[in-house]
This record gives structure tokens, C-alpha cells and sequence, in this order.
């Protein structure tokens, strides 16, 4: 484990990806919307990091402002956006104009959406949209291209891809419309692929020849993957670390063994406990332990943590005083944003079916 | 328990529907049920599951009368209404309710919450307009919202919430039985446990008999009595839901199993994967097994012999379509 972040400190300079404080806001004629505040994080080459978080949590607001493809919707961003290519160049994506954006965008880092018809245009044929992906960023010749989209089609385990290259996005099933997505954004070996819940609507075989075809890509490539998605069981599948969003803001930040053997935020011990699990359900109608009530649209209260209301260890402290996101101790690379955290990180363990008593040894 | 719904061996087929090309070519057809043969108890939650395409929704649309079958027969207790009259459509309409996967699309958004609960009521013309409102503002409270949310529209409201609007609806005139077609699946963990539990409350509370349909098995365990599952259009294997989740029989329904990310480390299972690659369902073998060719335990026989339904030895209705189970 601490081997595993000295070499994360040591490479700290080739980081992919560097976010320093991300704060996005809406602003009306009167008002302001903060929906994202103060979000700060790294990805390293070749590294799989997922964002994980409710509905309505900040997740895609995240992954739009990295492109600031969240500016077209009206979002004003501020912080810094460090992104470094495979050749070692550094930009800060918020400082790129229009045209340097675009040799970026859908090349460098790509991205795939939750719902596939955003980037599926459903007057095209699918064949040709790919095609046109890889022609628009690589030199290569029409016939090469037309070649390597069939194959992508086939990596994407779409039946009979010859034969479907001339189809249109409406032709597909849901879940194939997704595949097609897939194949699109990885058309262009990109070093970072940001994938908002991509397997979300696919069944799970599926999904799991996906996450394995991204793996398997995210080795070859060297890509690093931001995976954003609220499935904790693919989370602990797939992923080397984890952040979790509550409300705009990162409350936990830990790597996946410690996440969910000793999990520091009562929010992130609810998300785990929520989950169904096959063999774990105790029969028919036993209910499932909910988190009661749903993420605010918007954070109202000026102070306190923002999942206080939702909290069963909420005190009055965490009312009025917003806790900040720091190191659970000094020697843990684990940070949380909870002013409990010491207190009740034991008994948060011990909630988990899978730890045994005593077993919290998981420190680092 | 009498059934109350029952099919008998339904088939539907659909021709291929290619590009230009294809035109020349013979049209190729493909089976999105074959020979389905399934029943529901009255108060009983049977789930359905395969992955995409393997023919759930087909087979729901089939129930509601929503797709007419090409073959087989669908009883509704013990009545045939395999081809239902304008009178049967009818009275189906009201008895049967789905709710579906997208709560985003399927709840008009130029409506507000008051009157997409009340329109099942005013197409049936059931009530007066204060009984129905009366009964709209009833239902938002049974399924944990607010009479004052009944003014509002679907844009105002998160995911969630708009699928307890979408169950609130489905409920408006006392259905018996519910079509829930990915009900869940659209949801984030903690609103799908959320209606999960709800749904179960329903079921319980109102006696309602329920088809649940889903693409992950991990969520049957909590509300289903029994589970099909399908591949390829057949039923391949069916049974109590912690038998089949538990000793799943079928080479497939352990690959799905198998396929499930699971966070508890106790329970973390090899991946089966399937041989080869998804082929197209209009390339589909005349004889042998449907799962022959991607079976991982597949055999020579397998693709030359169909295998017949059979109950499991010492089980309870655990039926298996597979020679080596
Ligand atoms: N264009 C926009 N204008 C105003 N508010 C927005 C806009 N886009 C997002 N928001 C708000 O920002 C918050 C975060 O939304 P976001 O879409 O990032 O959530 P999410 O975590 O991706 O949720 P989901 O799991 O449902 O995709 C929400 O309260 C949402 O209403
Ligand atoms: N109107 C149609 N015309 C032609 N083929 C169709 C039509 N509707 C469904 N199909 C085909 O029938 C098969 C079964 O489809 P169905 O929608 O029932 O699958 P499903 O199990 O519900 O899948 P999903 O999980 O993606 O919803 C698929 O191969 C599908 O492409
Ligand atoms: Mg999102
Ligand atoms: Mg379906």
C-alpha cells in the first residue's frame, strides 16, 4: 500500500491529468448556482479512477468541465485543468482557445456519455460516423479507416458488423447504441478516456466483456480512465482508486481495498450498504438498508455538511461547520470530509457483512 | 395458487429489417420468443431475465396485449385471449399497468403530476373529476411523495421521484397485475434500493401479481418469488428465485450470475465468459442448443440434439433446458 503511493508521489509531475480546485457555477439573471465547489484531484497515466455519487451529485458536471464542454450549457468554470499528453506537453485545458480544444476533444481525451444519442447523430449511418472519428484526427486512408471502425464494431461485440456498418442509430437496441458509442470514442487511442456510467443500461455480460474490452484498451494504450458511475460493484471491479461526490464536493478520497474494507464517510458507508448483492439478500421482502431521502438540488444552507439532513450521525457540529476534505491521519493517504470521521470509522467497518470483527487493520 | 396469467408455448418472430442491400438478399427472420411457456400466480412476482435483445420486453408486450403473438396461447384466468377482442384490449388495459425503465421518457412533460396519475382514470372514465383528484392526491402519498407535488410538472423532479410518480400512475386504478420492465435499472443505488423496497410494499400492501423484468439478477433475490431466464427468445432455465440464484442449473445462467460485479469480497466468483462472439440472432441453428456455440461447457451433441425441458431432480419446479444440468 505505501509503496503503491510512493511511486503515485514520485510521479506526481507526469500526472495526466491535475484539477485544482473546480468550481462550476449556473448563473441566472439574479442567481447563482454553485454545482460543483472546490473539486481537486490527479490521474496518473494508465490509472483507472472513479467518481462515484447519487443522482445529481456534480458526477457529469465533473466529467463536462474537464472538456469544458459544460461552458455550451451555460456553466462558468473556475480552477485549473491541468492535462499532460503522452508526449509530456502540459496545458491548462481552462486557458485552451476554441481550436485547441477541438485537437483535444473525441482525440487526446475522450469521452463517452451516459445517453448514447448525444454523440450519436441519427442521420448518419453508424459505420460512417465512426469512420469519420478516426479520419478527422489520423491520417490514415478511407478504406483503412472504414476497416479499423468494423473492427472496433467487432470489439464492441456488435453481431455481424459488415453487415450493420450501413445501419442507423435507431436500428440498434439500446445497449448496442451504447456499444457503438464505445467503439466511437476509442476510435483515437486517446490518454485519457473519460467514461460517464457507459455500462449503466447494458446487461451485465455485457458489461462485463466492456469493462473488460476498456481494461484491456486502458493496458495496450496506456490510457488513464476517470469511470464515473454509481455501480460500487464495478467500482471495486475496476478501479485503483476512489472518489466519492456528495453535493458538488469530494467528501471521500481513498484507493478501493480501503474503501470498502474501511469505508470513512457515513455517506460512502450507505452507498455500500444499499447495494444488492447477490447472496446477501436475506429473502423476499426484507427491505434493502435505503439511504432515506435524495441528493439537494442545490446546497442551501451557507455552513454545515451537506449531507448532514440525510446523516444518522449527524451532530449539531456538523450543522453549522462545513468540514473540509484532509488526510484521515498523517500517515494515510485516505481523505475525507467528515468531522465524526475518527470516531465513527470503526463502527462504520463494522456494519460491513465481509469484516470481521478486529479486522480493521487496513491503516494506510 | 391458481395462475393468473399462463402462456403456452408463445412464438414471435420478426423479419429482418437490413439496409438497401438486403433488399436482394432472402429476408432472414428471428425468433424473439420461441415457444415460451411461463405462468404467473395470482400474488406472485416472477421475474425475467437474459441480456438485451434476448426478448423480456417482447415477451411483456406479448402479456399487456401489446404485440400480437404468432403462435401459442396466453390465458388470463384460464380465459384465452391469445387474440383478444376490442372488448378484452379493453379491459386488459385496466387490469394490467406497466411501469417502465425511463422515468425521463415515459411521463408526458407538458402534464402536470395531478393529471399524469389521473389519466389511466380519465381514460377509463372512472370517477368524478374530485374523486379522481381526491384519489391522485392518495396515491402521491403512498408512494412517499406530497399532495403539494401534485401541481408540479416531471422537469421539477429527480429520478427517483419521477419513478414513484410512474408506480403512483400504475397503480391509479387498482391494478391486479404490473408489467415492471427495468423498473429499476435506470436508477442510482440508492433510489433503486428505494423503489425496490417500495415496489415489494406495493406488492404486499395491494396483493398485486408482478412480472419484473430486469437485466441484473442481483436485485430478483429482493422481490421475486421465482425467476425465468431467457436467451436467445427461450426460456432456459426457471425456478424458485434462491434455488436458481444459489445452484443456477444452466451453463448461461451461471455465465450471468458470474457476470455480476458483487462488492462483497466473501462472495467474489470466478468470471465465466462465453466462448466466441455474440452472432446475430437471425444466424440462429435450425436444430441443437440455442446456447450451443457460446456455452463454455459446450459439447458436439449439444449442437446436434435440442434439449428438452426437465425438472431437477428433489427440486421444487426448478426446470433446466440443458442436456448436461
Ligand atoms: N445545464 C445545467 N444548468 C443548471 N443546472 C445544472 C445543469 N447541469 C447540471 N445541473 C445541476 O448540477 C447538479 C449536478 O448534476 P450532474 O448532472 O453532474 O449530476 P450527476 O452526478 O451526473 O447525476 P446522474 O447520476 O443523475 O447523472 C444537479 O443539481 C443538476 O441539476
Ligand atoms: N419491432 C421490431 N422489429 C424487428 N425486430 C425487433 C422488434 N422488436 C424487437 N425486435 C428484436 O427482437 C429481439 C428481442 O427484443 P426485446 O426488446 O424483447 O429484448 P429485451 O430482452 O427486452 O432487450 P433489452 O434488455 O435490450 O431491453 C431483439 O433481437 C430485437 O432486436
Ligand atoms: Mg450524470
Ligand atoms: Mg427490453
Amino acid at each position: 500500500m505505501n509503496d503503491h503511493f510512493k511511486i503515485y508521489e514520485h510521479s506526481r509531475q507526469r500526472n495526466v491529468l491535475d484539477v485544482r480546485n473546480l468550481s462550476v457555477a449556473f448563473t441566472g439573471r439574479k442567481t447563482k448556482k454553485t454545482v460543483l465547489s472546490d473539486v481537486s484531484f490527479s490521474i496518473r497515466p494508465g490509472e483507472t479512477v472513479a467518481l462515484v455519487g447519487e443522482s445529481g451529485s456534480g458526477k457529469s458536471v465533473t466529467a463536462l468541465s474537464l472538456l469544458r464542454l459544460i461552458e455550451r450549457s451555460g456553466g462558468v468554470i473556475s480552477g485549473a485543468t491541468y492535462f499532460t499528453d503522452n508526449d509530456g506537453q502540459t496545458v491548462d485545458i481552462l486557458a485552451q482557445d476554441e481550436k485547441e480544444l477541438r485537437a483535444i476533444r473525441g482525440n487526446k481525451i475522450s469521452m463517452i456519455f451516459q445517453e448514447p444519442m448525444t454523440s450519436l447523430n441519427p442521420v448518419l449511418s453508424v459505420g460512417f460516423q465512426i469512420t469519420e472519428a478516426i479520419l478527422a484526427h489520423r491520417d490514415v486512408s478511407a478504406e483503412e479507416a472504414k476497416r479499423e471502425a468494423i473492427d472496433l464494431l467487432h470489439k464492441v461485440e456488435i453481431p455481424d458488423p459488415e453487415r450493420r456498418f450501413g445501419d442507423y442509430p435507431q436500428q440498434f437496441s439500446g445497449g448496442m447504441r451504447q456499444r457503438v458509442m464505445i467503439a466511437m470514442a476509442l476510435a483515437c487511442k486517446p490518454s485519457l478516456l473519460i467514461a460517464d456510467e457507459p455500462t449503466t443500461a447494458l446487461d451485465v455480460t455485457t458489461q462485463a466483456r466492456i469493462l473488460d474490452i476498456i481494461q484491456r484498451l486502458k493496458e495496450e494504450m496506456n490510457m488513464a480512465v476517470l469511470f464515473i458511475t454509481h455501480d460500487l460493484g464495478i467500482v471495486s471491479e475496476i478501479a485503483d482508486r476512489v472518489m466519492v461526490m456528495y453535493c458538488g464536493s469530494i467528501i471521500e478520497k481513498a484507493d478501493t481495498r480501503n474503501l470498502f474494507n474501511a469505508p470513512s464517510h457515513p455517506y460512502t458507508s450507505g452507498l455500500i450498504l444499499s447495494m444488492p448483492a447477490v447472496g446477501s439478500a436475506r429473502g423476499k421482502g426484507v427491505p434493502l438498508p435505503a439511504i432515506p431521502g435524495t441528493v439537494p438540488a442545490v446546497w442551501q444552507g451557507a455552513r454545515g455538511c451537506t449531507f448532514s439532513p440525510r446523516c444518522s450521525y449527524a451532530i449539531e457540529r456538523c450543522r453549522h461547520e462545513t468540514p473540509l476534505l484532509q488526510r484521515r491521519n498523517p500517515h494515510s493517504f485516505v481523505e475525507v470530509a467528515c468531522h465524526r470521521a475518527a470516531e465513527i470509522r470503526s463502527m462504520l467497518g463494522s456494519l460491513l457483512p465481509w469484516v470481521e470483527a478486529g479486522e480493521l487493520g487496513i491503516t494506510a | 395458487m391458481p395462475a393468473l396469467i399462463e402462456t403456452n408455448g408463445i412464438t414471435k418472430t420478426y423479419a429482418s429489417r437490413g439496409g438497401l442491400f438486403d433488399l436482394l438478399k432472402q429476408k432472414k427472420y428471428l425468433h424473439a420468443l420461441y415457444k415460451v411457456s411461463l405462468s404467473i400466480e395470482k400474488g406472485e412476482v416472477l421475474g425475467l431475465v437474459g441480456e438485451s435483445g434476448s426478448g423480456k420486453s417482447t415477451f411483456g408486450q406479448c402479456l399487456m396485449g401489446l404485440t400480437e403473438t404468432d403462435d401459442g396461447t396466453i390465458r388470463v384466468d384460464g380465459g384465452d385471449v391469445t387474440h383478444a377482442t376490442a372488448d378484452q384490449v379493453r379491459d386488459m388495459r385496466r387490469r394490467f399497468q406497466i411501469i417502465y425503465q425511463d422515468p425521463f421518457a415515459s411521463l408526458s412533460p407538458r402534464m402536470n403530476i395531478r393529471d399524469i396519475i389521473c389519466e389511466p382514470l380519465d381514460i377509463h372514465r372512472v370517477g368524478t373529476q374530485k374523486e379522481r383528484t381526491a384519489r391522485a392526491a392518495e396515491l402521491i402519498e403512498i408512494v412517499g411523495l406530497r399532495a403539494e407535488h401534485l401541481l408540479r410538472f416531471p422537469h421539477e423532479f429527480s429520478g427517483g421521484q419521477r419513478q414513484r410518480i410512474s408506480i403512483a400512475r400504475a397503480l391509479a386504478l387498482n391494478p391486479e397485475f404490473i408489467l415492471a420492465d427495468e423498473a429499476v435499472s435506470a436508477l442510482d443505488v440508492s433510489l433503486q434500493a428505494q423503489i425496490i423496497n417500495l415496489l415489494v410494499e406495493m406488492q404486499r400492501q395491494f396483493s398485486l401479481t408482478m412480472l419484473f423484468i430486469t437485466h441484473d439478477l442481483s436485485v430478483v433475490e429482493y422481490l421475486c418469488d421465482r425467476v425465468a431466464v431467457l436467451y436467445m427468445g427461450r426460456v432456459v432455465e426457471v425456478g424458485r428465485t434462491k434455488d436458481l440464484c444459489s445452484n443456477p442449473a444452466h451453463p448461461y445462467s451461471q455465465v450471468l450470475l458470474s457476470a455480476i460485479p458483487n462488492i462483497d469480497p466473501r462472495r467474489k466468483k470466478k468470471r465465466l465468459f462465453m466462448r466466441g462472439e455474440r452472432f446475430s440472432p437471425y444466424e440462429l441453428p435450425e436444430t441443437g442448443c440455442v446456447f450451443a456455440k457460446r456455452c463454455p461447457q459446450g459439447r458436439p451433441e449439444c449442437a446436434a440434439i435440442t434439449p428438452k425441458e426437465r425438472v431437477l431432480p428433489e427440486s421444487v419446479d426448478h426446470r433446466v433446458s440443458c442436456h448436461f444440468a
